[in-house]
């Protein structure tokens, strides 16, 4: 009986211009996000790969340098687009993809390519994941509001019911038929998904990126199960297709366009964003008083000279077998490094809060999970921007750490800063590679999402089961 | 009988519990937004304010300890540099800083992306803290702001088309549009007066709701140009409400039941306030490309000069170029790493200002375009005329650019040559340091840019209306 149900609703719903006109119309709108998507991730992967490259080879043909001169000419670190961005952007347009490696420095991320944009781009980039995350939705409570509301007007849900048809058969038979109407759009849609990524990437990352993917489509249909639930509810509930039809389109403003928007605002007022002035006045500050106020930098060296005197056995720092500016800097950098490891960490907290607080507000509305969990595995949320930013701060240590010693082994402190690096040196110079964290690590940040969707999936197909029950036949 | 069936239409509405509703809930969402930008831009006029007088503070303290004679100290681990050496200040950085205008709680605009204060310098900005900025989390961008021009651009339709999607399929259907038109009354006036009713009645709301919100915020209306502004925003929503309007009566016009408008209305909403823009974005973008960012970057490596290895080099060509700023101690400058250092910064600097100018002119044409091809969309021309009005979009911003520009040079022409003759700020000559003041544009330049979108929203609407009318002779009364 529910086959046969499903088959009559699958059938209507294709017979019905309204449905073929929304559906080609946002199958359209995918194909062309999926296009622009595939364009930007390739466009945006060759700029980085060739500046990359010139970073590299301006490094290695700097000529001869100081080494601490060289530090602070320093190199930049790019981040990579990852492969599911041509789906979900993420972050992408907002978070900065460039930073500056240098001595003494751990600076943000730069170039939000929003800043470089005009206010239409503040209306929402047109990308696959907006289409399913929005569009959708709408499409849903377009096939559906009237399942129930409608034959009870026409009065079919009396013959039906008459004949002996149980209520629960009848729901899921119009769960069902809609949801097979929706796969008739959205297996097409996989399809060229998959194939966007496969022409946009090589089949290793391809095949690295296949599980982040699969699971991105898991997170989807929960989403358009929870909207599918949420639809026959309400249809079941209102006395005309009409009330239905309003209930539900009130319930998507609320929920895509309301509450994410308040949720933001919220927790911008509770974790005010942090500026450039106070972190700076607050790194000056722990730079001299010490981090943890009684051991300040100044204090630091001049014990660090006795241990070298002592250790070397002679009275000047002039008489030390090596250089003791190389030395320095690189206290210098320990001391720094414990200064901005909590200046940041603060930082990152309070991003967390920011994100914690909206994830919250996913009580209210499907959207929200589908969104943070989606950028989660498209790998262009906030905790790939951080795994990203300190990845690079690892590097610049290392970086530093790398020339400081070049400097202390290869001269004395005599030499000061005549002495002078080369290409070799330059070619040594550990290199900046990134890897985008595993698909486990991704899933273990999207847990709360997660549960969220599924909740909201079938509380809404079980409620919607409920209301079934209990609908007024006439 | 027109003014009747408006004041009958006003009663029903009254009379109607869901329209009660949606009016309440409309103006608390109105008083909302309103109440949110205005704490927003307090926030962010406070911080602009802090940042002027430390930059004022710290300026007045090194005049001070010039009086005074104070040198600096160059003892290890606790530099202090000379506060009357040029460098000092010249090299470091100066903030300039746009304030918000008076109407800027008519939108948020692009205001928390365009950053409210530009780093002017000798140097190249990559040496000063003005390179080190960009704290926000990138999270607060995406949602984006709950502000006024939100409920106005997104959600005032919404309430429109809630409003009037069954004005004439509603009639029908509960079999009143017989019995009206059975009296002397043509269709066509019954329905004017119905969305004249209504109109009003809105217009009114969003009035009241926004004059309220400004009460209850404590938004000063007393500042100059205030109600200038606040009149062209009246006359912008104005159209966009008409636009909405005789969107719902071209619907109407067509005779389909009250459920099939609903539907088309909500998709001719989605159509023109959600995929249109971001179309329009695609379009703009493709045409005038913004060149990668990673330009800017081999910009400033391409200069690959250092110091310590070509200072001398490059101080010697300098001087002999430019004898008139040779310090008096001659050749004492050509072992000067600072000196070398600002001079590398120049090169460098130049370099950049070239990529940046690029970088600004591109986005400049992608706004003019907007500008033009944005007047096919009422929800593009609704966002940029408050933008405009509230002084937070593009336009405003290049302004701002300009003058910092202008400003850079003064600032630069003030302190490289005393840099580079070596010379010593005595106390008077603190008190000729340039200052950044921003100058707004002129209301006519706003009015004229606001007034093309008004006249496209009006016209759009007059043709609506017509088409409309024209479709009415065919109205099916059952």
């Amino acid at each position: 009986m529910i086959a046969k149900i499903a088959r009559k609703e699958f059938t209507e719903y294709l017979r019905d211009g309204r449905f073929r006109w929304t559906a080609l119309i946002i199958l359209a709108l995918l194909l062309v996000s999926l296009g622009l998507g595939w364009k930007n991730y390739s466009d945006t992967k060759r700029e980085m790969e060739a500046a990359r490259a010139d970073s590299r080879s301006t490094w290695e043909n700097q000529g001869k340098r100081n080494p601490h001169s060289a530090a602070h000419f320093g190199v930049y670190a790019f981040r990579p687009k990852t492969p599911l961005s041509l789906i979900d952007s993420g972050l992408d347009n907002f978070s900065g993809s460039t930073i500056w490696v240098e001595a003494h420095y751990q600076n943000p991320a730069r170039n939000r390519p929003i800043e470089d944009a005009t206010a239409l781009q503040r209306f929402g980039e047109l990308t696959a994941a907006g289409v399913l995350q929005l569009l959708l939705p709408l499409l849903i409570i377009f096939l559906a509001f009237d399942a129930f509301a409608g034959e009870r007007t026409s009065g079919t849900l009396r013959q039906i019911l008459s004949i002996g048809v149980k209520r629960s058969s009848l729901v899921f038979g119009k769960i069902l038929g809609t949801s097979s109407a929706l796969f008739l759009l959205l297996i097409p849609a996989t399809i060229i998904g998959v194939l966007a990524l496969a022409l946009a990437t090589t089949n290793e990352t391809l095949l690295s990126s296949l599980p982040r993917f699969l699971l991105m489509c898991v997170g989807y249909l929960l989403y358009f199960g929870a909207f599918i639930g949420i639809a026959l509810t309400v249809s079941a509930w209102a006395s005309t297709a009409r009330l239905a039809l309003i209930v539900l389109l009130g319930f998507w403003v609320f929920t895509c366009l309301l509450v994410p928007r308040l949720a933001n605002d919220t927790a911008e007022r509770f974790y005010p964003n942090p500026t450039a002035e106070a972190f700076w006045a607050k790194y000056d500050k722990l730079r001299k008083e010490g981090v943890d106020g009684h051991d300040p930098s100044n204090k630091k060296r001049k014990e660090l000279e006795q241990e070298y005197l002592k250790k070397y056995k002679v009275e000047k720092l002039e008489d030390l077998p090596i250089n003791f500016a190389g030395i320095a800097f690189n206290a210098g950098e320990e001391f720094a490094a414990k200064v901005f490891d909590k200046l940041y960490s603060e930082i990152w907290v309070g991003y967390y809060r920011q994100e914690n607080l909206q994830k919250t507000a996913g009580v209210l509305s499907p959207f929200i999970p589908i969104r943070f969990f989606s950028m989660g595995m498209a790998g262009t949320d906030l905790s790939h921007t951080e795994d990203f930013t300190s990845e690079v701060e690892q590097y610049r240590r290392k970086f530093n750490r790398f020339l400081n010693l070049n400097i202390a082994e290869n001269s004395t402190t005599k030499d000061g800063y005549k002495y002078f690096g080369d290409k070799k040196v330059w070619q040594e110079t550990p290199e900046f590679v990134y890897q985008i964290p595993d698909t486990s690590w991704a899933l273990s940040k999207q847990i709360w999402n997660l549960a969220l969707l599924f909740m909201w999936c079938f509380g809404a197909l079980g409620l919607s089961i409920f209301e079934g029950n209990r609908m007024k036949v006439l | 009988m027109f003014t009747r069936i408006i004041k009958t239409e006003w009663r029903n509405l009254f009379a109607e519990k869901s329209f009660l509703i949606l009016a309440v809930f409309f103006a608390a969402v109105l008083v909302y937004g309103i109440y949110n930008t205005s704490s927003w831009i307090a926030q962010k006029s406070a911080e602009n304010q802090n940042l002027i007088e430390k930059q004022e503070k710290d300026i007045a303290e090194k005049k001070e300890q010039v009086a005074k004679g104070y040198k600096g100290s160059t003892e290890p681990g606790n530099y202090v540099p000379d506060p009357s050496d040029p460098y000092t200040i010249g090299m470091g950085l100066y903030n300039a800083v746009l304030p918000f205008a008076p109407s800027a709680v008519f939108s948020l605009g692009q205001s928390d992306v365009l950053e409210s204060n530009a780093g002017v310098s000798v140097a190249t900005l990559q040496r000063t803290k003005a390179d080190k900025k960009g704290f926000e989390n990138p999270l607060s961008f995406l949602a984006g702001h709950f502000d006024l021009s939100f409920v106005m651009v997104y959600l005032l339709p919404l309430f429109i088309l809630a409003l009037s999607f069954n004005v004439l399929s509603g009639e029908r259907e509960n079999g009143i549009l017989q019995i009206l038109l059975s009296q002397p009354l043509k269709l066509k006036n019954l329905l004017t007066a119905k969305i004249t009713a209504q109109f009003s009645l809105i217009f009114l709301l969003v009035l009241l709701a926004v004059l309220g919100g400004f009460l209850i915020s404590g938004i000063s209306l007393s500042a100059e140009g205030f109600w200038a502004k606040a009149f062209l925003w009246t006359v912008v929503v104005f159209a966009y409400m008409l636009f909405w309007f005789s969107l719902a009566v071209f619907i109407n016009s067509y005779g389909y039941s009250s459920a099939t408008n609903a539907v088309a209305a909500a998709a001719v909403w989605l159509i023109l306030v959600l995929v249109l823009p971001s179309l329009l974005n695609i379009l703009v973008s493709v045409i005038y490309p913004v060149p990668p960012r990673t330009e800017t970057i081999s910009a400033i490596r391409g200069v690959n000069l250092d110091m310590r290895r070509d200072g001398k080099k490059l101080l010697a060509e300098h001087y002999q170029d430019h004898p008139e700023l040779m310090p008096k101690e001659g050749e004492k400058a050509f072992e000067d790493f600072g000196l070398a250092f600002v001079h590398i910064q120049r090169e460098q600097k130049k370099r950049v200002v070239e990529v940046e100018e690029r970088f600004a002119e591109q986005v400049a044409n992608q706004q003019n375009l907007v500008q033009k091809l944005g007047l096919i969309s009422p929800s593009v021309i609704a966002q940029e005329a408050f933008n405009e009005i509230a002084g937070t979009g593009l336009n405003r911003y290049r302004h701002f650019r300009l003058q910092v520009k202008e400003f850079d040079r003064q600032w630069t022409d003030f302190f490289l040559p005393r840099i580079y003759k070596m010379d010593s700020l005595t106390a008077k000559d603190f008190e000729s340091i340039p200052r950044f003041e921003y100058e707004e544009e002129s209301f006519s330049t706003i009015g004229s840019r606001v007034g093309i979108g008004v006249l496209i929203l009006l016209i759009m609407s007059g043709v609506l209306m017509f088409l409309s009318f024209g479709k009415l002779k065919n109205y099916r009364l059952e």
